[in-house]
């Protein structure tokens, strides 16, 4: 009972992932373009008379995948650049000057400006966001690192006979997690924030994949034949970041 | 001494912001000019935008070049204007200052609304609004406000009236953090002993608020106001777009559509000069307000 008061947005997620299961876009049927909500389109229909409620999930799958898999990328990235730099403090000055510098450059500025060298794609997207996303989770890695180096069960480990990556797997990981895991909850809204506002701009996802970014760029156009088509991804961003906020809040807490 | 190193240290980030952004495009596995060149360019097509781009040069010429160039208050030129990218980002810049500072008007009183009052349905509002990014903002009130009020814009600039909905907005996500940290504040103020201790001594509330609890409070608030005015001065790129404002948001944006790096690069490197001066400044600003920061 505890466990879902605390991770009910997991849960969130989850039904919004399923929306994979629908697999494609759904048939166009210019007939039936722009249609409000009715028995036969649930969310109403699309400028090219897809189905809304289909391209919604089906977008937000996408959306929160991308999140998802970005997230993971920029915590990995951060955790290894802070255990290789940790020991060695030349290397770690240089980790902690580039995570400055990549700072001092507001995160959309930075992703606009990979996005104008690189050929447009999800790849691109990805290495785009990733450039700086590593940065709080690397500081964050550096800090806890320190305060275990002088840790008496670490020692202990490590008299006894633990070999490093029996202390990394055993000792250091699991201390390291409850808080990159806690700050990942805080970067996954960041980034599906970030995601959305570039796929927006029409510079981010490809305009043809469904993302609710995407939707939300192609449905502007369209807001005073059919609102429909910019209120339901509106409302599944919404939906996201406040479960990610939410989320935030009770991960956030000590002991849970 | 200490504003002196300060101010030393704000140059340097700016100048390593530069570096970076020179180098960045000599490191990417594929040819920024061949991809701005298009598909079908020849190599002799190709070339040219290499050399537009000031990539044909070797590294260090290039970085001399550039340094002179900023040294005498030029940025490069650009490929789509044919025009000094300074004068360009000189040109959008008033739009972007002035729709910060209506922005942030908006958003301190917006703030102060939602952090005063306590209880669940409050703390819902702020979650609310810092959950609501600009571009579902923007587009949602344009279509409930814009198309019902008469002599509301809804887009390009048409006197004060085309201000209104980008720096509302603009407002509300930025009310919603500050009025979280203010109302985190607020709290711990209001539990502190110093503070339980004048109440009990019988000090009028509207004395306590003023010597004790506003300077308290205005602390933390004001970092979060220095971070988010910083953020604003290099163009807001979604709501500028949104609203069809030329700020330097939208040059940055139409560079970005015609692949013109060197305007790009210029406006990249002002927004993060613009966010490292101002948090430079406004640390400065807290040193003198607050005597445990010097």
């Amino acid at each position: 009972m505890r466990a879902l008061r605390t991770h009910w947005p997991a849960a969130v997620f989850v039904l919004l992932l399923l929306g994979w299961v629908l697999g494609g876009d759904g048939r166009v049927d210019l007939a039936a373009r722009l249609q409000g909500p009715g028995l036969a389109h649930p969310f109403g229909t699309d400028e090219v008379g897809r189905d809304l409620l289909r391209r919604w999930w089906l977008g937000g799958a996408r959306s929160l995948t991308l999140a998802a898999a970005l997230t993971a990328l920029h915590l990995a990235l951060g955790l290894l650049l802070a255990l290789g730099a940790h020991g060695t403090a030349p290397l770690r000055r240089v980790l902690l000057a580039l995570a400055d510098l990549l700072a001092s450059v507001p995160a959309t500025l930075l992703a606009l400006l990979l996005l104008a060298l690189l050929r447009p794609g999800i790849g691109s997207l990805v290495v785009a966001l990733a450039l700086g996303g590593w940065i709080p989770y690397a500081r964050l890695a550096l800090n806890r690192l320190d305060v275990l180096r002088g840790d008496p069960s670490l020692l202990q480990a490590r008299l006894m006979g633990g070999g490093p990556l029996h202390r990394l797997l055993h000792h250091v990981l699991p201390r390291l997690a409850p808080l990159l895991l806690a700050q990942a909850t805080v970067g996954l809204g960041a980034v599906i924030l970030v995601e959305g506002g570039l796929s927006f701009l029409g510079v981010g996802l490809p305009p043809d994949l469904a993302s609710w970014g995407t939707m939300l760029a192609s449905g502007r156009a369209f807001l005073l034949a059919s609102p429909w088509t910019l209120l339901w991804p509106s409302l599944g961003i919404l939906m996201a970041l406040l479960a990610a906020g939410a989320w935030r809040g009770g991960a956030g807490e000590p002991g849970t | 001494m200490k504003g002196l190193l300060a101010a030393l240290r704000a140059l340097a980030t700016v100048a390593g912001v530069w570096l970076f952004i020179q180098v960045l495009p000599r490191l990417l596995p594929e040819d920024p000019a061949r991809i701005a060149a298009g598909e079908w360019a020849t190599e002799a097509e190709v070339a040219g935008f290499r050399r537009l781009m000031g990539l044909d040069q070797p590294l260090l010429r290039a970085l001399a070049a550039s340094a002179s160039d900023l040294l005498h208050g030029r940025m490069g030129t650009s490929l789509r204007f044919n025009r000094p990218v300074a004068d360009i980002l000189l040109g959008g810049f008033p739009v972007s200052l002035r729709l910060a500072f209506l922005a942030l008007a908006i958003s301190m009183l917006l703030a102060w609304a939602m952090a005063l009052p306590r209880g669940r349905g409050i703390r819902g509002l702020q979650a609310a609004a810092i959950a609501s990014p600009v571009y579902v903002l923007g587009p949602l009130l344009l279509w409930a406000v814009a198309q019902h009020v008469p002599g509301l814009p809804v887009a390009g600039l048409q006197g004060w009236a085309s201000w209104v909905l980008p720096s509302f907005t603009l407002a509300v996500p930025l009310a919603g953090h500050q009025s979280r940290v203010l109302a985190a504040q607020l709290e711990e103020v209001r539990e502190s002993p110093g503070i339980r201790w004048w109440a009990a001594s019988g000090v009028p509330g509207a004395l306590r608020w003023r010597a004790w609890q506003l300077p308290a409070v205005s602390g933390p608030w004001l970092t979060v106001l220095g971070l988010q005015l910083g953020g604003l001065l290099g163009g807001a790129v979604l709501v500028e777009t949104i609203f069809a404002l030329p700020g330097l948001g939208q040059i940055l944006v139409g560079a970005l559509a015609s692949r013109d790096l060197p305007l790009v690069q210029g406006a990249v490197l002002w927004g993060a000069g613009a966010y490292v001066v101002t948090q430079a400044a406004v640390e400065g600003l807290q040193a003198l307000l607050d005597p445990r920061v010097r």
